[in-house]
């Protein structure tokens, strides 16, 4: 949930799909399996937190050029490249594959994501209503006009994809104290790249609430799957998101819409009536 | 005193030279009107003054600094704006978002002022009542007034209107000249590009036309509606 709407936050406005979650949150996981001993946990976290941020900026600054489907493939090969050097890094310099994590009670562990994420929501929300979640929308709208209305077109980018960067860093140092151990497959999983992108398309991109409705929706979903149909799971779990995102294109959220707008009318006509 | 002055500007796009060499200024409250025929290289001008394309060679003043390397933000805060051919809105922000755009950033203004101000300029434009509409399901016409008043808020000493009058009827050709001759009662600098003939010789104080990327003539509408070389190019003869 965290990976999504911090990938929300920079992805839906501007419309750049980024599929580079997997690097942020696997350096946030790193920094805590090769720091967790030595530093206290809050500390540890806040600096995964902070490489990943400075990661994303230098990123940015190098690709945020590049459009649509040239941006989301780079992002990728990016979080590839990264999760094969630390193989590599691992099996040539320290010479072991994984590395054990000093692990925490899973009470904390549920508390300090709670956290996170409240953190998170309120910063995303207070985001969106200032000038700068203005900008991001404009960016995503229509670039170039952007630009010649002042918008330092970069600066905007390059940061508010640091800001993302920086929560699903946070989430990776706290999700992997449960795990008690990682290798470089685990931390730069893919699947942290695709599925933010995915919940939040199921969910519905444009509000808050339809990303979080989503990840939601979507983790409960290929759990219970996995649980029923351990063998059809990968299969069942593909028709039922490609179902949907074919037949409902604005998400869980979108089907709600009508109703929702039925009820403030009814509501504003309650109290016109009053 | 020159506002805006142009030398020896040359763009190329691989071995097609869409600008070559073209000298122009735009002295302070002027209207200045920009014709040619289909790609004369009027946008591509526009595009080079505001940054959106980087000069091949050749030099752009704007208030006495060069300004050919910057990039179109800071060439906007420097009070410059510009409309673009096509409407160019934020489609799916309302109306007063487009506005608020112009003055939040172009203008750096404050999120209370800037909506006093994007207000304002709603009603100068007459879209007032709209303020509220995704700027997509604006029409042709007040598309271009959005797209007027989103580039006043940035505060511009110079503004750039290209085409703004195109697909506009009889009477809205009306409205806009008015509209452009309001601004200029505001003391902004015009320079506009426009095909409809009668309009730009109505409003404007001076005439560059190009040919080929090319100063061909240039005079007030009375010298230009009369040479015989703009003539030739436009009717053929």
């Amino acid at each position: 949930m965290i990976l999504t709407v911090s990938w929300s936050a920079f992805s839906a406005p501007t419309g750049y799909m980024s599929l580079a979650s997997a690097a942020f949150f696997g350096v946030g996981v790193y920094t805590m399996a090769i720091l967790g001993e030595k530093l206290p946990f809050i500390v540890v976290i806040l600096i995964g937190a902070m490489l990943s941020a400075i990661l994303a900026f230098l990123v940015g600054l190098s690709c945020l050029r590049l459009k649509g489907v040239y941006f989301s493939i780079f992002t990728f090969g990016l979080s590839e490249l990264i999760r094969h050097s630390v193989l590599f890094y691992e099996m040539e310099v320290s010479g072991t594959v994984g590395r054990l994590v000093v692990g925490m009670d899973e009470v904390s562990i549920y508390y300090t994501l709670l956290i996170v994420m409240m953190v998170l929501l309120i910063a995303v929300r207070s985001l969106g209503r200032s000038k700068y979640g203005l900008a991001l929308q404009s960016i995503g709208q229509a670039e170039q006009a952007a630009a010649c209305m002042g918008v330092n077109v970069n600066t905007v980018k390059v940061y508010t994809f640091a800001f993302s960067a920086f929560f699903m860093g946070l989430a990776g140092g706290v999700m992997v104290t449960q795990w008690t151990y990682v290798d470089s497959r685990t931390a730069f999983n893919m699947f942290y790249s695709f599925m933010p992108a995915l919940m939040a398309i199921f969910g519905g991109l444009k509000k808050i609430r339809g990303q979080v409705v989503g990840a939601i929706v979507l983790t409960l979903l290929a759990e219970s799957l996995l649980i029923k149909f351990p063998y059809l799971y990968m299969f069942l779990f593909g028709t039922l998101v490609l179902g949907a995102i074919l037949f409902f294109p604005t998400g869980i959220i979108g089907i709600l819409e009508p109703g929702e707008k039925w009820f403030e009318r009814h509501r504003k006509n309650k109290y016109a009536a009053s | 005193m020159r506002l805006l002055e142009v030398k020896a500007l040359c763009k190329n796009f691989g071995g097609l030279a869409a600008v070559a060499g073209t000298d122009f200024h735009v002295d302070e409250g002027e209207i200045v009107g920009l014709i040619g025929p289909n790609g004369a290289g009027k946008t591509t001008i526009f595009n080079l003054i505001s940054g959106t394309m980087k000069p091949t060679s050749g030099e752009i003043r704007f208030k006495g600094e060069d300004i050919s390397t910057l990039k179109p933000h800071e060439i906007c805060r420097k009070n410059m704006a510009r409309t673009f051919q096509s409407a160019n809105l934020f489609p799916y922000m309302s109306v007063l978002e487009n506005v608020l755009i112009g003055a939040l950033f172009g203008a750096s203004v404050r999120m209370d002022e800037a909506r006093e101000k994007g207000r304002e300029l709603l009603s100068f434009v007459g879209l007032s009542m709209k303020e509220n509409l995704h700027a997509k399901d604006l029409s042709v016409h007040d598309q271009k007034r959005l797209e007027i008043a989103r580039a006043l808020a940035t505060e511009p000493e110079l503004l750039l209107l290209d085409e703004v009058m195109a697909g506009l009827n009889l009477s809205e050709v009306a409205e806009a000249l008015a509209l452009i001759k309001a601004i200029n009662g505001r003391g902004i600098t015009i320079l506009m590009i426009e095909h409809i003939m009668h309009a730009i010789m109505g409003v404007s104080d001076r005439i560059i036309a190009l040919h080929y990327g090319r100063k061909l003539a240039e005079g007030t509408p009375e010298d230009i509606s009369r040479n015989r070389k703009v003539i030739e190019v436009y009717l053929g003869e």
